[in-house]
């Protein structure tokens, strides 16, 4: 019999609901939910690029920001189309995080759910 | 003693050490989503770098992701698109490809705002619908 735990936002009924999207928190062990675990996170300041060691022998979901101007944030894919050129890369060992045109601060979650 | 609420997925064991193996564990934070909405922009012709803000009310710089999507038009291929990517209409192998004309540059926030921005290379006035998921303090 499968495990269950339900909370329902306010104005929905956990009992009868079925809709993920109207739970605070829906498990029922047999979709994930992609509540994503998150492992660390932290900032740092990249000049060119830096290296974050995760070890976790897989590739992570991680996910990037850098601070573009003072106190506005955006978040950073692997390709990048800005003028400094801020992206990242994941591997099992490592995250790495680039920008080779200027020197700026990054956020960085690393998650433990495994991507690959 | 740590107090664990925890479900593991099926076929794994709760007493596992892989995070993976759960779709639930009370020792790892999971990114709550704070709010979520839609919000539909025009992108003026022939324009780059068009930006877009959205009010989000909190206390905190937030996390954010954003999906976008051209307002569907008959005979235009409808998908979603992400920043930093154009909305590719038309892939080939060989020939590669071309977009609609319309590119999200990026997603950001402030203190005060959740901001988009977007280029429009099409002689056309632009809908543009954008959801948007608010998360955990960035």
């Amino acid at each position: 019999m499968a495990q269950i735990i339900k909370v329902a936002l306010p104005g929905y009924n956990a009992s009868t609901d079925t809709d993920p999207n109207h739970f605070a928190l829906y498990v029922d062990q047999s979709v994930d939910y992609i509540l994503i675990k998150e492992k660390v996170t932290a900032q740092v300041s990249v000049t060119n690029s830096q290296t974050i060691a995760h070890n976790l022998g897989y590739v992570p979901f991680c996910l990037v920001f850098v601070e573009t101007s003072s106190g506005v944030w955006r978040k950073v894919f692997s390709r990048s189309i800005d003028s400094y050129a801020a992206y990242f890369t994941v591997d099992d060992t490592n995250l790495n995080l680039y920008c080779p045109s200027a020197t700026k601060n990054f956020i960085y979650h690393i998650f433990y759910d495994n991507i690959t | 003693m740590e107090q664990v609420v925890k479900v593991a997925k099926i076929g794994k064991s709760a007493n596992s050490v892989d995070p993976n193996d759960f779709i639930f564990h009370s020792s790892y934070n999971t990114f709550k989503i704070i709010l979520e909405g839609t919000k539909t922009v025009t992108l003026n012709d022939l324009t780059s770098n068009q930006t877009f803000t959205q009010a989000h009310n909190l206390s905190f710089i937030p996390t954010v992701s954003a999906f976008a999507i051209e307002t569907p038009i008959t005979g235009k291929i409808n998908q979603v698109f992400l920043p930093n990517a154009v909305n590719i209409n038309l892939f080939g192998v060989k020939l590669g490809w071309t977009s609609t004309g319309v590119k999200f540059n990026y997603v950001a926030s402030d203190i005060n705002n959740i901001i988009f921005n977007f280029d429009n290379d099409t002689a056309d006035f632009i809908d543009v619908d954008i959801r948007y998921f608010v998360l955990e303090g960035i």
